[in-house]
């Protein structure tokens, strides 16, 4: 029981460590709303918890990755959609760099 | 059972919800609020949770006819998880980062340096290396490393001289550090917005003391913000004038020592060179005495292109020493040679202007009168 605690913590980190990532990719290439985001992450199975998205979503707000704006719905209140900024974009190529730098490592080590 | 329902607004919309589930809600929210209480978008992040559990609720069909449950609100805790669970480790580093950067003031590790990357290197790793530092691919870094080479050899000039002084990258951080956040003219802007929305609100009268400190602050951020751009832009602009400087010097010292350098003397010059009757060895001496006495600026100056370049200091002591003392040394000697062929130079000319005030008719007066409009007997009247 111990033993699979402690895989399990470890793909735990994994993911969170990748989270970022794949937050920037779903907004590249998907709409950038929160519940859109959510299912692409579930999808991946690369979520931990789903209230981690939000203090994500905010920070890279505040840092400069992403800008959002009001769109309206159908049924319901107006919904916030991300889009990535110009540094968002330039961050996401590095990060798809370092990504392909860690599978090449990795299958070097495997 | 028959249970009490209750209405709420969140995140916009209106529902019927069972008092049970309303109290699990309430203290699950505000625990989530007192998470975020210290993070200054607080509010904002509570907003979007708010609006995300809203749209969970709608996707259930719930409404102001269809009540939540205490299962709905349980299901949706479990979805959203713990409040501890949501910071991610990247958002506590910044805040570790943050707090060391109040307390001493400084950024830490955000510059790249420049180092030789082993693993996607062809020959020694200075193109890939080089390519990591400015974020371009390392195929039109090593394109222009070729193109230079055809320029007088620079290229590959550069190359060695990286080769020798740029450290491979090692350690996992040295290989991170070759490949860090850049700094772009983004950064700036975010800099100094950040210092703005940093101020606090005062009474006017604070607001005026503290308008020059700002103003300062800012003045200074800018300039700790811009330096490494134009260090870059300084140390590009000395490498490109040093390496032309070096390659004009080395053309005509190569010229001179190999003894092709009529093609720059004027007639009256080589008349004089032609009477003086120096050594070709001679010559070699006094090009290469020259050569030192300017080849070693351009190769500081280099060096310094180097070290603005790529912040890595290259010029050491001992380096600096001994390009010292070389060039004054060829500077002494240079000085020394001039001094003794003055006075046979002065004694030339006069010879010659004297051989032909006495005879207008001799070889050199028709010689030069014919080839260059240079007239040593108007120049006499």
């Amino acid at each position: 029981m111990k033993e699979i605690d402690s895989i399990s913590s470890k793909q735990a980190q994994m993911r969170k460590g990748l989270l970022g990532y794949a937050v920037l990719c779903s907004i590249k290439n998907d709409e950038g709303y929160a519940a859109t985001i959510l299912a692409n992450l579930k999808k991946a199975d690369l979520l931990v918890v789903e209230g981690t998205l939000y203090p994500l979503l905010n920070r890279f707000l505040r840092e400069g990755l992403l800008q959002y704006e009001w769109q309206e719905s159908k049924s319901g209140p107006p919904r916030k959609y991300y889009a990535l900024t110009e540094a968002g974009t330039a961050t996401l190529k590095e990060l798809e760099g370092t990504w392909k730098s860690l599978v090449k490592s990795m299958s070097k080590l495997n | 059972m028959m249970k009490e329902v209750i209405n709420i607004t969140i995140g916009g919309l209106v529902f019927a919800i069972e008092k049970s589930a309303h109290t699990k809600l309430k203290q699950y929210l505000e625990e989530v609020a007192a998470h975020f209480k210290s993070n200054e978008a607080g509010d904002e992040i509570v907003a979007d949770i708010e609006s995300g559990i809203a749209e969970k609720f709608k996707a259930k069909k719930r409404s102001l006819t269809k009540a939540v449950t205490l299962g709905d609100v349980e299901t949706v805790m479990i979805e959203l998880g713990q409040v501890q669970d949501f910071d991610d480790e990247e958002a506590e580093e910044v805040n570790k980062n943050t707090e060391t950067e109040a307390h001493t003031g400084i950024k830490s590790g955000e510059t790249r340096r420049l180092y030789r990357d082993k693993d996607e290197a062809i020959l020694g790793g200075v193109g890939s290396g080089v390519a990591h530092y400015f974020g371009v691919d390392p195929v039109i870094v090593r394109v222009i490393f070729i193109l230079l080479v055809f320029w007088g050899g620079f290229g590959l000039f550069a190359y060695l001289i990286l080769w020798v002084i740029v450290p491979a990258a090692k350690t996992s951080a040295q290989k991170l550090s070759a490949k860090g956040k850049p700094t772009n003219l983004g950064n700036i802007k975010n800099y100094i917005e950040e210092k703005i929305k940093t101020v606090p609100t005062k009474t006017i009268g604070q607001k005026a003391l503290a308008f020059p400190v700002i103003v300062f602050g800012l003045f200074v951020g800018f300039l700790q913000q811009v330096w490494p751009i134009a260090r870059k832009i300084l140390g590009a602009f000395l490498l490109l004038v040093s390496s032309g400087m070096i390659f004009v010097f080395s053309t005509f010292f190569m010229a001179v020592f190999l003894g092709q350098f009529e093609f720059m003397m004027d007639p009256k010059s080589a008349e004089i060179l032609d009477q003086l009757n120096v050594s070709q060895n001679e010559i070699q001496v006094m090009a290469l005495s020259v050569y030192a006495c300017v080849i070693l600026p351009a190769i500081f100056i280099f060096l310094v292109g180097i070290s603005l370049c790529f912040q890595r200091r290259v010029i050491t002591g001992w380096l600096f020493g001994i390009l010292a003392v070389v060039w004054l040394l060829a500077l002494s000697f240079t000085v020394v040679k001039v001094a003794e062929y003055v006075p046979l130079v002065s004694q030339t000319v006069y010879t010659i202007e004297e051989t032909i005030k006495q005879n207008p008719n001799h070889e050199f007066y028709m010689k030069l009168n014919g080839e260059d409009l240079w007239d040593v007997g108007l120049e006499l009247e």
